[in-house]
């Protein structure tokens, strides 16, 4: 055996787990050789050098009395790493349950239209629709359009603004009396009455059909309809209309109407128009006279020129004769037939049944089941849209606890060499 | 709250049954490689209390033995770190006006063994931390190389090539010594 092989089969020997011909020769090169003799005695040594050592008294009490303060030391004062981390679950469940609180309305929705927009741009949509429907909702009557009203309505604003024009505009003739000319006499007051309702009706289809028939008859007419709504859609319908009622009989077409349904709003109008009409009429008389007198010297004219200068008055009188006429002719009409503005909405009746309290607690547990589970699914939504977020702010949170991690063990680092 | 208070006692107890089987290692490592009582005892504390607050982290498969010893270890050589006083037996005799003689091979083994011991306890306290770990784990304490690489964290080689130079120092510092004290010095 030569100095590496004893090297080398030294460790076995001193563990006892060299075969016992290998021992006996590493025990003979050792006997031969000085420096691993040396060696071995070394290593020999150190094993003995260890089985000197015993723990000095009071070592083991010690030790022993510091554990058992520092178990009682962490059983009063929380290990601040466990603290956090409760605190970090609470703010984590807070952030989840509070967030998909607050923003279940702007996610996007379980159900919608097909190639439908973006979820902003569904919100935007959504505001948009919103506020016209709310309108709509309110039962604002002006939002229904009407379809032949409107001409109607603008003539007579038409027949009001050439009132005025005629007053500006007709020529300066001497006036009769305004009444007539009936010295003495009593005149005909010229009343344009006009009425509006509201009706509220669970039978929409016949108490319509109604309006139209006691409208036909009282002698009347319906001059516009337009109806909106769609019960298939659920969406509640409703009717307006204008009609135009004898004026004779239009307290007992009011009276009708209010046999027919649930009146809400009553409104009548009464304008005199007996001044205007009667000051048109006397214009008129005026300008028939001045016709008669202009035709008279028509037939005398003695030149061309006078005959053209006489012909153009005559046809100017003409002209405010047929406006005058037909002013009094829409007067009249006004007069003769009041105008009426309807409006007939859809109601329905809520059936009441008398729910058991059994029943009533299972409804209740299968809603509130029901709600956790679209919460939860909103809340995994939520989670979902919140990620990009969560992973730059993870990001940056890494990023800052490496900064001072690393300051730290600078300081550490600094410390150590002082 | 009350159930991890129960498991709180319940740890502290078992840590009891556990390192109480150990002490005497601890202790003994901690001396070696500190060399001086008190610096010894300190270590030895400051072991079991360390012990004790990282004793959730040990796997319960593993050796209880191994893994105290390694916390021992890194105690140890923190403490001398610190120290920062530990020189060579080249030093002390530098200072003391020996010289340095040739090597002379056996003289170790040529002395009594009382004072073979002493000077082996110098020499170990010679060593660097990093020598002296090996010396102490493998010569004094006899871990296997395993247990070594496992303490440590270490590949197996780098434990037989540290363990190696470390006793082939330890070595060169006996022969000094050895000769030192087998041949008065002028």
């Amino acid at each position: 055996m030569d100095c590496k092989e004893f090297s080398n089969l030294l460790d076995a020997f001193l563990d006892g787990t060299l075969p016992r011909e290998e021992a006996d020769r590493l025990e003979t090169h050792a006997a031969a050789c000085a420096e691993c003799a040396s060696r071995l005695a070394m290593l020999k040594d150190c094993r003995r050098l260890d089985e000197e050592v015993e723990a000095p008294e009071g070592f083991s009490s010690s030790w022993r009395q510091m554990i058992r303060e520092e178990a009682d030391m962490e059983k009063s004062t929380p290990k601040r790493r466990k603290w956090t981390s409760y605190l970090a679950a609470a703010a984590a469940l807070v952030f989840i349950l509070g967030g998909t609180a607050l923003t279940r309305g702007r996610l996007p929705r379980a159900t919608r239209p097909v190639a439908a927009e973006s979820g902003a741009e569904e919100r935007r949509s959504a505001a948009k629709a919103n506020s016209a429907y709310g309108m709509m909702a309110a039962g604002a009557v002006s939002n229904v359009t009407y379809e032949d009203d409107d001409m109607d309505y603008a003539a007579e604003e038409a027949a009001e603004y050439e009132d005025a024009v005629t007053a500006a505009e007709a020529p300066m003739t001497p006036m009769p009396d305004a009444d007539g000319g009936a010295a003495g006499g009593t005149r005909e007051e010229k009343i344009i009455r006009s009425a509006s309702f509201a009706l509220k009706t669970t039978a929409y289809d016949r108490d319509l059909e109604a309006l139209k028939a006691l409208a036909d008859q009282v002698g009347g007419r319906v001059e516009s309809l337009s109806a909106s709504g769609d019960t298939a859609s659920g969406q509640a319908r409703f009717a307006s209309l204008t009609l135009r009622i004898p004026t004779q009989r239009l307290d007992e077409f009011l009276s009708g109407a209010h046999q027919i349904g649930s009146v809400t709003d009553m409104n009548e109008d009464l304008q005199d128009v007996s001044d205007t009409y009667y000051d048109i009429q006397a214009r008129l008389d005026t300008q028939k006279e001045k016709l008669a007198r202009l035709q008279a010297l028509m037939k005398t004219a003695e030149n061309v020129s006078d005959l053209v200068e006489i012909e153009s008055a005559a046809a100017d009188a003409q002209y405010w004769i047929d406006r005058y006429t037909s002013q009094l002719k829409g007067y009249d009409s006004r007069v003769s037939y009041s105008t009426v503005y309807a409006s007939l909405r859809e109601v329905k009746v809520t059936e009441m049944e008398d729910v058991s309290l059994g029943k009533r607690i299972g409804e209740g547990v299968k809603g509130s089941l029901q709600e956790g589970l679209w919460f939860l699914e909103d809340a995994v939504v939520f989670l979902a849209a919140a990620l990009p977020w969560l992973l730059a702010a993870g990001l940056v949170t890494w990023l800052l606890c490496l900064a001072v991690r690393k300051g730290r063990k600078n300081k550490k680092t600094d410390h150590g060499k002082e | 709250m009350e159930l991890r208070l129960f498991s709180k006692r319940r740890t502290a107890e078992q840590f009891e049954a556990l390192a109480a089987q150990e002490e005497r290692r601890v202790y003994a490592v901690c001396l070696h490689m500190m060399g001086r009582r008190e610096d010894a005892l300190d270590c030895a504390q400051e072991t079991m209390l360390r012990a004790f607050r990282a004793f959730d982290s040990f796997r319960r498969d593993a050796s209880f033995a191994t893994w105290i010893t390694r916390i021992a270890m890194n105690v140890c050589v923190d403490a001398l770190r610190r120290r920062r006083d530990a020189v060579s037996l080249d030093e002390i005799r530098e200072a003391q006006g020996f010289e340095i003689r040739d090597e002379s091979p056996g003289a170790y083994a040529r002395l009594e063994q009382k004072e073979r011991l002493r000077l082996l306890r110098e020499g170990i306290q010679s060593l660097p931390p990093e020598m002296r770990q090996m010396i102490v784990l493998r010569d004094l304490q006899g871990m296997s190389y395993d247990e070594i690489a496992q303490a440590l964290e270490m590949p197996l080689g780098t434990v037989k090539s540290r363990v190696s130079r470390a006793r082939e120092k330890l070595a060169d510092c006996l022969r000094q010594s050895s000769e030192l004290f087998s041949s008065p010095s002028v």
